[in-house]
C-alpha cells in the first residue's frame, strides 16, 4: 500500500509539468539573493555558506509543506482513503517519503552547485550534504504534520512557517554546527548523531501526531 | 476533585466562588508584593536599583512556563477524553501564557540594558523563551484559523502536545548552540543564596502572578462555556416537513 502511494505521488509529480522543480528554483533564487545582500565577496561569504544553504533548504521545504495534503484533501482523495480503512499512519509515512524524494533530495543534490558559487572547501560541502541527509527525515515528517494540521485552510502559507519553526530550530542548530564537528572528527561528530536522534524522535512523535491530525480533519 | 468539576454546571458553580477569590487574592498579593519589592527591599550591590526589575521579570517567566505545562496537560485530557471543558481550559491558558511570555521577554530586555549593557543577548534562556512565544502564537493561530470548534480543539491539542515534547529538545539544543558561541560571558543573576529581604517580595510576587494567571484562565473558561452555550442556543431546529397524503 505504501509503495503504491509513493508511486502515485511520484507519477503525479512527473506528470505535473515540473511543479516539483519550483522548490529548486526557489533554492537558487535564495542563494543568489543572499549573495547579493552580503555584498558578493567570496571571502566574506565562505564562512556563512553552510548556514545559507541550510536556510535555503529549510525555507524551500517550508514553502512546499502546504502542498503535501492540499490537493488530496480538496479533491476528496483523503476521504476515500479513510473509507478504504487503510492505516493513516502508513499514509503519512508514504507522504513523508515522497516529500523527501521530491522536495528535499533535489535540493541536497543541488548543494554542490551552491557550494561552487560560494567557493566552499570540499570538506564543508561533504559535511553540509551529510547533515542535510540526516535531517531530511525530520524535515519531511514535521512538514507532513503541519500540513495535516492545516489541510484545507486558506492562507496557510505563513502560518505553516510559524507552526513548523519550533520543530525545525533544533535541526538548524545541529545541522549548522555539524559542519564544525565534521571538520574535527568526520563522521563521528556528535552533532551528526544528534541529527540522527532528532530524526528518530520525529518518526516516533511526529508521524503518529500527523495521522491523528488527519483523522481529526476527516471526522 | 477533577471528576467533580468536569461537569460544566458544577464547574460554573465552583468558579463563581473561586474566580473572585483568585482575583482579590491576586490584587492583594500584587499590592503587598509591589510595596515590598519597589519600596522596602534594598537595592542589590551588583545591580543597584535595577534589581527591582527582577520582581516583575522572574514571576512572569515562571508563569509562562507553568501556563504551557497546564496547557499541555489540558490538551492531553481533551485529546483522550474529548472533554469540552478541557478544550476551554487549554484555550484559556494560552492567552495569559502568551502575555506572560511576552512580558518576560520585555522586562528581561529592559533589565538587560542596565545589567548587561545590551537589550538583547542570544543566550540560551532568552532564545528558548522567544521560541516558547512562537509556539504559543502557533497554537493560538490554530484556534483562530479553524472555525469548527471540535476540530480546532483536536488539532490544537495535537500541536500543543508535540510542542510540549519538543520543549526540552529545544532547550537542550539552544544551550548547546549558546555554549559554542559565547562561553559563559554572563554570570547568571540568579546566584544561590538570596537574602530574605529579596526572597520574600519575590515569593509574594510569584504568588500574585500565579493567582492572576488562575483568575484570568478561570474567567476565560467561564466566558468560553457561556459562548458555546449561546452558540448551541442559537442553532435553529432541524427543518420539519409535513407530508400530507391525499
Amino acid at each position: 500500500m505504501m509503495r503504491a502511494m509513493i508511486k502515485r505521488d511520484l507519477t503525479l509529480a512527473m506528470r505535473s509539468g515540473g511543479t516539483w522543480l519550483y522548490g529548486l528554483f526557489f533554492f537558487a533564487v535564495f542563494i543568489a539573493l543572499s549573495a547579493i545582500a552580503l555584498g558578493g565577496s567570496l571571502n566574506l561569504m565562505r564562512p556563512f555558506a553552510p548556514a545559507l544553504i541550510w536556510l535555503a533548504v529549510i525555507f524551500s521545504a517550508m514553502l512546499s509543506f502546504p502542498a503535501i495534503f492540499q490537493t488530496d484533501f480538496e479533491d476528496g482523495n483523503l476521504a476515500q482513503f479513510k473509507l478504504s480503512n487503510q492505516s493513516l499512519l502508513s499514509l503519512c509515512m508514504a507522504k513523508a517519503i515522497s516529500f523527501a524524494a521530491l522536495s528535499i533530495l533535489p535540493l541536497i543534490l543541488a548543494t554542490p552547485l551552491a557550494a561552487l558559487v560560494f567557493d566552499m572547501p570540499l570538506q564543508n560541502v561533504m559535511a553540509t550534504m551529510i547533515s542535510l541527509c540526516l535531517a531530511a527525515p525530520a524535515l519531511a515528517i514535521y512538514g507532513v504534520l503541519s500540513s495535516a494540521i492545516l489541510a484545507g485552510r486558506q492562507g496557510g502559507g505563513f502560518l505553516i512557517v510559524l507552526i513548523t519553526t519550533p520543530f525545525i530550530i533544533p535541526l538548524l542548530i545541529f545541522g549548522v554546527e555539524a559542519i564544525n564537528g565534521y571538520a574535527q572528527s568526520a563522521l563521528a561528530a556528535p552533532e551528526l548523531r544528534v541529527l540522527i536522534g532528532l530524526s528518530l524522535i520525529s518518526i516516533a512523535v511526529g508521524l503518529p501526531a500527523a495521522s491523528a491530525a488527519l483523522k481529526a480533519q476527516l471526522e | 476533585m477533577i471528576n467533580y468539576l468536569a461537569n460544566p454546571v458544577r464547574f460554573l458553580k465552583f468558579s463563581k466562588i473561586a474566580t473572585p477569590i483568585f482575583g482579590w487574592l491576586s490584587l492583594a498579593a500584587f499590592i503587598w508584593g509591589l510595596y515590598l519589592a519597589l519600596i522596602k527591599s534594598p537595592p542589590a550591590i551588583e545591580h543597584g536599583q535595577a534589581v527591582r526589575m527582577m520582581y516583575v521579570h522572574v514571576p512572569a517567566a515562571w508563569c509562562a512556563q507553568m501556563a504551557y505545562t497546564a496547557l499541555a496537560i489540558a490538551s492531553l485530557v481533551s485529546f483522550i477524553w474529548r472533554h469540552p471543558l478541557a478544550d476551554s481550559a487549554a484555550r484559556s491558558f494560552a492567552l495569559p501564557g502568551t502575555a506572560f511570555t511576552f512580558l518576560a521577554l520585555v522586562t528581561g530586555s529592559l533589565w538587560g540594558k542596565p545589567a548587561w549593557g545590551t537589550w538583547w543577548q542570544w543566550d540560551g534562556r532568552m532564545t528558548s523563551v522567544l521560541i516558547l512565544l512562537f509556539i504559543y502564537l502557533g497554537y493560538l493561530a490554530i484556534w483562530n484559523i479553524i472555525p469548527e470548534r471540535k476540530r480546532a480543539a483536536r488539532l490544537a491539542s495535537i500541536l500543543a502536545m508535540v510542542g510540549f515534547i519538543n520543549i526540552p529538545i529545544i532547550k537542550f539544543s539552544v544551550d548547546w548552540w549558546n555554549t559554542l558561541h559565547q562561553p559563559a560571558s554572563i554570570s547568571s543573576p540568579g546566584a544561590p543564596g538570596f537574602p530574605p529581604e529579596i526572597l520574600w517580595p519575590l515569593a509574594i510576587m510569584v504568588l500574585a502572578y500565579t493567582f492572576l494567571f488562575g483568575w484570568l484562565s478561570l474567567r476565560g473558561i467561564e466566558a468560553d462555556v457561556v459562548r458555546s452555550r449561546i452558540a448551541r442556543a442559537n442553532t435553529k431546529p432541524a427543518a420539519t416537513a409535513i407530508i400530507e397524503t391525499l
